[in-house]
């Protein structure tokens, strides 16, 4: 498959759903390069889905620009645009047989028959369905049904490929097999993806840029690493991390704490601390801590309980501890803090 | 070298015997038992009166008695003379609705289950308002509308008059149909793919809807070649549908006769029905 990788910018990128006072999608830039894989994450109802369907040409924004290798793209009907886009639940042909519904796009693109054929068995390949190609979609698992609505979008050589929630429908564990699966198969066919998901842990594992979220607007687009170490603001510490976002004052001693005993190590300038599970352990030394709830996770036990003061945080112990105790908890050594706006 | 045969597995009860096992006896549900009486009553008196039809139309004598003078099948033979013309017309008209159908209720359907316009629920009331109003009301109307000129000799009025009474039904069965969620999901995924318009309703809607279409084709049929209240007063009486042609021979032929007619109207409506009940109503075919 000879894909021609394109770059995406969104610039200003607004929509409004009729009969809305707000944008569904609002003022939205930010850029995918040649190739790369981009998440939009956020919660349910924040526009990640609309900013995808103004992208494959499905609704038209009501402000900005979409480019696509630098040209205009608003504007051109959806037929037109060479766009790979799978929708959540798939949405296979049942009427047809796999073969036939990867084949549906090069038919419509009136692609000669032979060129069809070679194009139909290589999307087949690449997506590893080749035998159940004569099978009709119903005979099909969930996970074999998301690889055929990939290489049905794969085989017409898109040129940006969409995939709205494309593991959400699956089961846990098969999401989590599929995951790898499916980053390979992205890396293998190196076609510009936007991947929309409302689970951070697959946007972070999947994606080369990642785009947070929140009523129709851009918190922050950046790699997953600098997601995690320097989260915009509070909101996207807590979505993206999990973190627990915590005022700090400053100490007699110049430092700043999170609550009485809990020092954020490197905090400048103050302001609010996003603290993870991972970031915290109980210590001889520290910050009291009295045990809300505690979760069973297998290999560790999630404790969430309240600082004096009141903030909540959560942390990852091994050692069972039951709710009402108290515990004093510190920031494990050599761990960074990041400090956000709120 | 000897063998042992076991002589301890699992016995396999007998039914009927009691053999120390216990043998699971289903509750006796009175509600199930009542439900089910009425439920058969409910049949046979709905049976009853085609059964009677048939033996009526079969009985050579009806008037002294079942079977009097023995079976025949002259009157259902000389019945199926009577009809047959008038079945041709009534099939005529039926498939000149059904086409109706298709050239206008299909687009009303998918406007009304696609586009938000203004007006939009008004119209769809407006098409479904023949449903409320009574057949001879509207046949009334449709007389002091249309009925002085030639469209009720040659039976444009008749055609018009059916349309008004099956057009509800169509529009009614494709809206939701054609509305379905998942039905314009796998539309836009062909538009993707760079399928256009005809292609994506050729290859993709009507695939999808084909069941729910041909369900309500059915209908308009079957709805048009038993339709009685409006075509009483707008057929033109050189060529009188199915159901008139019932209607007269009923009030002038013998009670055999009328009887035989009866079988054969039934032959030809009942068919349809039986497929449109077959094919389980409106819905999208499934896929996955």
């Amino acid at each position: 498959m000879t894909t021609h990788a394109t770059s995406i910018v969104c610039d200003g990128l607004s929509y409004q759903y009729i009969g809305t006072q707000s944008n569904a999608v609002d003022n939205v830039s930010f850029s995918v390069e040649p190739g790369q894989v981009a998440a939009l994450v956020g919660p349910s109802g924040c526009g990640k889905s609309t900013l995808l369907r103004n992208v494959a040409g499905l609704l038209t924004p009501t402000a900005g620009h979409l480019l696509m290798d630098g040209g205009e793209t608003v504007g051109i009907p959806a037929d037109k645009r060479n766009i790979g886009w799978v929708p959540q639940s798939y949405a296979l042909f049942g009427h047809l047989s796999v073969a036939e519904n990867v084949e549906f796009g090069l038919r419509a693109r009136k692609v000669p028959k032979a060129e069809r054929a070679k194009r139909v068995a290589h999307a087949l390949e690449l997506c590893r369905i080749s035998d159940f190609a004569k099978r009709g979609p119903e005979d099909l698992s969930g996970g074999q049904r998301q690889r055929v609505a990939i290489a049905r979008a794969l085989a017409t050589n898109p040129k940006v490929l969409l995939l709205d929630e494309p593991l959400s429908a699956l089961d846990p564990q098969l999401r989590k097999q599929l995951r790898a699966d499916l980053s390979a198969l992205l890396a293998e066919s190196g076609v510009t993806t936007l991947l929309v998901t409302h689970d951070q842990g697959e946007a972070l594992a999947m994606a080369d840029m990642v785009a947070v979220m929140r009523d129709g607007r851009l918190e922050q687009y950046a790699t997953p690493q600098e997601l995690w170490a320097n989260p915009a603001n509070g909101f996207v510490a807590e979505f993206v991390s999990e973190a627990s976002v915590v005022a700090t004052t400053r100490r007699a001693d110049g430092g700043y704490e999170a609550a009485p005993g809990l020092v954020i190590p490197d905090a400048v300038g103050g302001g609010f601390a996003a603290i993870r599970p991972g970031d915290l352990h109980i210590a001889a030394d520290g910050a009291k801590l009295t045990v809300t709830a505690a979760e069973y996770a297998g290999d560790s036990w999630l404790l969430s309980g309240d600082l004096v003061g009141g903030a909540r945080v959560s942390l990852l112990t091994e050692d069972p501890v039951s709710v009402g105790d108290s515990i004093v908890v510190a920031v494990r050594p050599r761990t960074k803090i990041a400090m956000v706006k709120q | 070298m000897t063998s042992t045969t076991s002589t301890t597995g699992p016995s396999t009860p007998t039914p009927g015997k009691s053999n120390g096992s216990i043998k699971p006896t289903k509750p006796k549900d009175p509600v199930l038992a009542t439900g089910r009486v009425f439920a058969w009553v409910a049949v046979l008196v709905c049976l009853i009166p085609i059964l009677l039809i048939v033996v009526v139309a079969t009985t050579r004598q009806w008037r002294t008695g079942v079977y009097s003078g023995g079976f025949t099948l002259d009157w259902i033979i000389q019945g199926f003379d009577m009809v047959a013309v008038n079945f041709a017309y009534s099939f005529q008209i039926a498939v000149i609705v059904l086409l109706l159908n298709l050239a206008i209720g299909f687009p009303a359907a998918w406007l009304f289950a696609r586009r938000q316009f203004p007006g939009r629920r008004i119209a769809m009331a407006i098409t479904q308002t023949p449903l409320a109003i009574p057949g001879i009301a509207l046949a009334i109307g449709l007389i002091m509308a249309y009925g002085t000129g030639d469209l009720k000799r040659y039976g444009i009025l008749l055609v018009f008059g059916h349309l008004l009474y099956t057009l509800p039904f169509f529009i009614a069965t494709m809206v939701p149909v054609l509305g379905g969620r998942r039905l314009q999901e796998l539309e836009q995924v062909a538009l993707t793919l760079g399928a256009g318009g005809v292609r994506r309703f050729l290859t993709v809607t009507v695939p999808q809807v084909k069941t729910a279409l041909l369900g309500a084709l059915i209908l308009v049929v079957t709805l048009s070649l038993g339709e009685f209240n409006v075509s009483f007063f707008v057929f033109s009486p050189t060529d009188p549908p199915l159901p008139m042609e019932l209607h007269s021979s009923h009030k002038q032929d013998g009670i055999e006769i009328a009887s035989a007619v009866t079988v054969w109207f039934l032959a030809f409506v009942v068919p349809a029905a039986i497929v449109l009940e077959r094919l389980g109503g409106a819905k999208v075919s499934a896929s996955s």
